[in-house]
């Protein structure tokens, strides 16, 4: 090759790895991509003449919030199953209509999908700061929202709603439920939660193949021994995995292990704090299970197994009965089944000893969720004006707009109720509600939740919600707050703990460790100081029921 | 980092003993470090320019950053930054050491570690010799590429094909059936959590890891093989007394850097291997301190086992080092 050209290649060649190498570096800002949204001229909506202009003004504060528009960052962990519709939540119909009323524009900005701790830490490290920010499941700032306001990060929010987010004050002085997880244990108010004030049914509990039931002529069970019977009746009819154990050693929401009493985790009886690894009740849930592995009526490979290869095995007939939410679990099982006619599901209730006992565990929604907590950071510029954006969320309008969508296209009034048009619960693309919803509204999110707000159910899900809300969860925890000293003893007592506690978990259920060494673990785990734990989280439960 | 540190230690102090040979060379009248710098700098100015951006690339992305190492030492708390953060001393250590885990984490990590060497260090070197023996160039290059190409997948990807291979019904359990054995979930056996570990990392590297011995084995002259064999020398010996002396620097050379890693463990392959019914072997000093990590973003807590790891590990190159310069004539330094 002539010199010339080899020194041009060189150059270009050098170029273009440079050029490679700086967009890696880039910040992953809106790396949630992977969605083939074609939604962008579809969410182009005619601007609606009903509410713009006009404000909520009968509670709240008059619209548009600005005069000249603004723009507010939000940091947002980005939910999972709207990946398929969208690739950011500013193309959500919901959102395009409120920046119309409210002439806020709101930059969203997304960790990657499953990062969100990490990147939140990041951000908080970094001290990069948004003006908004969404606390996510386990993406919480580190010590607590007491320490995020004292160190400066979170801005304390008690002036600025009392005087500028009036829906939001009302909800908290109306209902004392919202009140008690929405202040801090100092007295801080520090967030916009996700507020569900009428009661819900519960969503997650046991699932059973209807059809093989009666095909045996049984009926779903609602004990323990009745488990049993029906589990060793699917393994002669020849299923290999009757029940899917969860690759922890116990389901969701304490089902199955509520039976004997007892919690997995830390949990309350009469405001007294007990810890389940070292109860009585756990090791006879220890001892059913290992009976059920050693007879086959348990999947082998439980403790690998992920959710993929479970929803495999569920749908392809090699598993009777597992536990877990009705759109996840028994919808969408249903939709994915296409060979096996006669595949049906049903919902059985959390299972007790005795049939007339009800068990003390189950699925509750709480009045704030434990997610989706949007903070106002001290970075915000406009404080003001963002305290006035998150409260329309709370008032009717607003909550509307985030439960339903927008009128005439995802929602229509008849009789003066809403109800979802077809584009929402019949999807031209196929695609369940659990996803489409998000091209229209917030499934998700700190606003007034209307838990009305869904298409209709299906016959099953309907069962399932009568059926998982006969338990009562009335040992369960509330979300209480420990003290920053306090929280940093905590993790490092109970680090090792977990670890233990998750491994001997797992080799009784198995076997590999007889269960007559279960007196031996508990006074390891003792020695381990769990005595400790247990006595900050009874302080904490204290401090919240105080309150 | 500890290690880099040392290095430059070392390094300046030799410059410094040899700055005699400038002075007699005639040029430069300061016996001083600084002189010494600059009469070589007149002499090679465009090899330290070259040097330059190099030289920043590690004062910026290695040392500076060194001076964060401090919060193995403070209660950091993001929101008060690292100086404002408070001194707790060696708070983090006593915590790390006395947990009820510690020795059996070390034991993992450094076993690992071991049987990694033990097992994985020999096998490029053993594929790079049979490689060499290969007659037929366009079977010995196909080999080659082969061979690489796992290198290149994602570990991701690679930890889904195990966790298939190994389950109850996976590929590895039909060919131990086919042998007369028993069925079992290899990853929920502890004892064979290693085996699985180390092989599947000999298989990912091998290819890769056997280029470099490829080109030290084509440094060899070839007139001592022809004198071998005019000596009556076959294969096996020629390659016991040509080869192996020949790639012998190589090898040490190799063998030391490796010596400085051995208290490191990347914690990605362990946890998305591990499983609770396998933390007896499998849990390492990284995984246990990710795990810390998501209860409390224990950023102190992370950074004081990290610092320790380093200590360790430049201690560990140190002795290889010596050892090396004592018994052969391959040394780092």
């Amino acid at each position: 090759m002539p010199k010339k050209y080899a020194r041009i290649l060189c150059i270009v060649a050098a170029t273009v790895l440079i050029v490679i190498n700086l967009v890696g570096c880039s910040q992953p800002k809106d790396k949630s991509t992977d969605g083939t949204g074609d939604t962008s001229s579809e969410n182009n909506l005619p601007s609606t003449t009903a509410t713009a202009g006009t404000g909520d003004t009968s509670t709240g504060n008059s619209l548009p919030i600005v005069k000249e528009p603004i723009t507010l960052k939000y940091w947002v962990g980005f939910n999972g199953s709207a990946l398929k519709v969208l690739k950011n939540y500013n193309e959500c119909a919901a959102y395009q209509e409120l920046e119309k009323r409210t002439g806020i524009h709101i930059d969203f900005i997304h960790p990657p999908v499953g990062q969100e701790k990490e990147q939140y830490q990041l951000m908080i490290a970094s001290n990069d700061l948004t003006d908004i920010i969404e606390e996510y499941w386990n993406a919480t700032y580190p010590g607590g929202p007491d320490k995020a306001i004292s160190d400066g990060i979170y801005l304390k929010l008690n002036d600025y709603i009392d005087k500028y987010a009036p829906n939001y004050k009302k909800l908290i002085a109306a209902n004392k439920g919202v009140a008690k997880q929405t202040i801090t244990d100092a007295g801080n108010m520090w967030f916009f939660g996700a507020v569900t004030v009428d009661k819900t049914a519960s969503w997650s509990g046991p699932v059973f193949r209807k059809d093989w039931l009666d095909e045996l002529g049984l009926q779903a069970p609602t004990t323990i021994s009745e488990w049993y019977t029906v589990l060793k009746a699917f393994k002669q009819k020849g299923v290999e995995a009757p029940y899917l154990l969860d690759s922890r050693g116990y389901p969701d929401y304490g089902s199955v292990i509520g039976a004997y009493g007892v919690g997995a985790w830390f949990y309350q009886v009469d405001n007294k704090v007990k810890y389940g690894p070292i109860e009585q009740g756990y090791k006879d849930y220890l001892t059913e299970m290992n009976k059920w592995y050693k007879e086959g009526l348990i999947d082998k490979d439980f403790a690998t197994r992920d959710r993929k290869a479970e929803d495999a095995m569920a749908i392809s007939g090699k598993a009777g009965a597992w536990v877990g939410n009705y759109g996840q679990r028994i919808d969408t099982y249903m939709t994915a089944q296409k060979d096996d006619k006669n595949y049906a599901l049903v919902a059985a209730p959390n299972p007790s000893l005795k049939p007339e006992d009800i068990p003390h565990f189950r699925q509750q929604d709480m009045p704030v969720s434990g997610a989706y907590k949007a903070v106002i950071t001290t970075a915000c510029k406009y404080p003001v004006e963002a305290v006035k954006w998150m409260d329309y969320h709370y008032g009717e309008e607003g909550s509307r707009l985030f439960n339903w969508g927008v009128e005439d296209l995802s929602y229509k009034m008849v009789n003066g109720k809403p109800e979802f048009t077809e584009a929402v619960t019949k999807d031209p693309g196929g695609l369940p509600y659990d996803i489409i919803n998000w091209k229209y509204k917030v499934h998700n999110g700190p606003y007034l939740v209307d838990p009305t707000a869904t298409p209709p159910y299906s016959k099953e899900t309907e069962i399932a919600r009568e059926v998982w809300t006969k338990a009562i969860n009335d040992y369960a925890l509330p979300s209480t707050n420990m003290l920053p000293e306090e929280s940093s003893e905590y993790s490092s007592i109970m680090s090792s703990i977990n670890t233990l506690v998750s491994q001997m978990r797992l080799k009784f259920i198995i076997g590999s460790e007889p269960l007559s060494k279960f007196d031996e673990y508990v006074n390891q785990v003792k020695k381990m100081n769990i005595e400790r734990a247990i006595q900050l989280q009874q302080a904490a439960l204290d401090r919240y029921n105080k309150k | 980092m500890a290690f880099c540190l040392f290095l430059l230690y070392k390094f300046n102090a030799e410059a410094y003993r040899e700055r005699g040979k400038y002075m007699r060379a005639g040029h430069g009248r300061f016996t001083s470090y600084i002189g010494m710098l600059a009469v070589d700098f007149k002499r090679n100015q465009a090899i330290y320019l070259m040097a330059v951006p190099v030289l920043a690339y590690y004062i910026l992305f290695h040392y500076a950053p060194m001076y964060g190492a401090i919060i193995a030492f403070k209660d950091f708390s993001p929101g008060k930054g690292i100086i404002g953060s408070p001194w707790v001393g060696f708070k983090h250590f006593v915590d790390f050491f006395n947990n009820y885990y510690f020795w059996t984490i070390l034991r993992n990590t450094l076993l690992i570690n071991i049987y990694g060497l033990l097992w994985g260090f020999p096998a490029p070197i053993i594929f790079a010799l049979l490689l060499n023996e290969l007659r037929n160039n366009s079977f010995k290059r196909t080999v080659q590429t082969v061979t690489y190409l796992p290198h290149f997948i994602s570990i991701i990807v690679i930890c889904g094909l195990i966790r298939n291979f190994t389950g109850t019904d996976g590929l590895i359990n039909d060919i131990i059936s086919s042998f007369g054995g028993e069925r079992s979930n290899l990853l929920t056996r502890p004892e064979m959590f290693r085996t699985v570990y180390i092989s599947s990392g000999i298989w990912q590297g091998i290819g890769w890891g056997s280029i470099i011995y490829l080109a030290a084995l084509s440094c060899i002259d070839p007139a001592l093989y022809e004198a071998a064999k005019i000596d009556g020398a076959g294969r096996w010996k020629q390659m016991l007394n040509i080869t192996i002396p020949g790639i012998a620097p190589t090898i040490i050379t190799l063998l030391i850097l490796r010596m400085g890693r051995m208290l490191s463990l990347g914690f990605e392959k362990i946890i998305l291997l591990y499983n609770p019914l396998t933390y007896d072997t499998a849990d390492v000093i990284s995984s246990f301190v990710y795990r810390r990590g998501i209860i409390d973003a224990s950023f102190s807590f992370a950074s004081a086992v990290g610092l320790f790891n380093s200590v360790i590990n430049c201690c560990l190159i140190i002795a290889a080092n010596k050892l090396s310069r004592r018994f052969s004539d391959t040394y780092l330094w």
